[in-house]
């Protein structure tokens, strides 16, 4: 624990730029197929990082993509491609955690989130009693996640699950790289806060 | 129970640092300051344990079949769009069309004359008109029409003289 404290474990960076940026393909559906190939399995993931459950995921791949396929005309390419797509899919997968979240009961009565099951799946070597402390812990830090204030969420997300650098969450946020640092910061502090509030409370 | 804060000065560079976002140098400063400062040693622990407990979030990546299964249901979802997008052209053009064909025929409806409507309006519309015209004054140039009557001179002018 000590040297973790002492060396901070960095989440590896996504490479969301590296194929975004080339020169267009010639044909708006071609390039649009080749969008998704490159870029569907990042934006589901993103879903999930976001907190939506695999099937909401898939939706919201989808309509992530038909998003992007109605405002293309709109993209100036003044940012790269990449960065464009991420705005969007980050705007619209959020707004689609906001409307399940409407729907769903409150923290102790919610089912389980992990894979499609009711129970927790154990990763290899892990006993099923640490698979339930596992699971529960992530019940309790998805919550904590969706109490803050999206702003937090958005550089929390960027940051510590799509392992971006400040200068790429500037770019798809359209903040100061100053911004994106200090709002790190309080985003910590005020998820470490809401973290030590629920403890209290279960 | 209350957290301890960071050093206020130390802040931007502890965060920086702890995000890997400082140059060498900075980084064996912040450690430098980490070995005497206690604050912010802990907020750094605080912020390694969240680093932990939010990686509880982080998602596998997505397998083949439901990649398939996204993109059958992408091309679905285009192919219907693009429908849609055609039916709602197509009701716009039909609407457009309407539009027009109803403007063309309340314009020509304005200027046309039916022959029953010219029969049974003409014979009074004319002998009316003519009577009008006959007992109208003669319009007289604006040059040709007398002057007006000069005042006469006043009393006073009259005395004078």
């Amino acid at each position: 624990m000590g040297d973790r404290r002492s060396e901070p474990t960095r989440p590896q960076p996504t490479r969301w730029d590296a194929a975004g940026s080339g020169p267009p393909a010639p044909a708006p559906g071609a390039r649009l197929e080749a969008l998704f190939r490159d870029y569907g399995a990042k934006v589901y993931r993103l879903a999930l990082r976001c907190g939506l459950d695999p099937d909401e995921a898939e939706d919201g791949v989808q309509e992530v993509f038909l998003k992007v396929q109605r405002r293309m005309d709109t993209f100036r390419g003044e940012a790269a491609l990449s960065t464009w797509l991420y705005q969007v899919a980050l705007h619209t997968l959020l707004d689609q955690r906001r409307r399940t979240l409407r729907h769903r009961r409150p923290l102790p009565l919610e089912p389980a989130e992990d894979g499609r099951g009711d129970l927790p799946v154990p990763a290899a070597e892990e006993r099923p009693d640490e698979a339930l402390v596992r699971s529960e812990r992530r019940r309790l830090v998805r919550e904590a996640m969706d109490r803050l204030p999206r702003y937090f969420r958005e550089v929390l997300i960027l940051r510590e699950l799509e392992g971006m650098s400040y200068r790429d969450m500037a770019r798809i946020l359209a903040l100061a790289q100053g911004t994106v640092e200090s709002r790190l910061f309080r985003a910590r502090e005020r998820l470490a806060a809401e973290l030590r509030r629920l403890e209290e409370i279960l | 129970m209350t957290t301890q804060q960071p050093c206020r000065a130390w802040r931007a560079r502890l965060n920086a640092w702890f995000d890997g976002e400082t140059s060498e140098l900075d980084a064996v400063e912040v450690r430098a300051h980490l070995l005497r400062c206690a604050p912010c040693r802990a907020a750094v622990g605080r912020w390694s344990a969240l680093r932990d407990e939010l990686a509880l979030l982080d998602a596998p990546p997505a397998d083949d079949a439901a990649l398939q299964r996204m993109a059958v249901r992408f091309e679905q979802a285009l192919a219907r769009e693009v429908r849609d997008v055609a039916r709602a052209l197509r009701v716009w053009k039909w609407a457009a069309a309407l539009l027009l064909a109803a403007g063309i025929g309340i314009a020509a409806a304005d200027r046309l004359v039916l022959p029953g409507q010219a029969l049974a309006s003409h014979p009074r519309d004319v002998e009316e008109g003519l009577r009008d015209l006959l007992q109208r004054p003669p319009a007289v140039p604006a040059d040709e029409a007398p002057l007006p009557a000069a005042d006469p001179p006043a009393p006073a002018a009259r005395r004078a003289r």
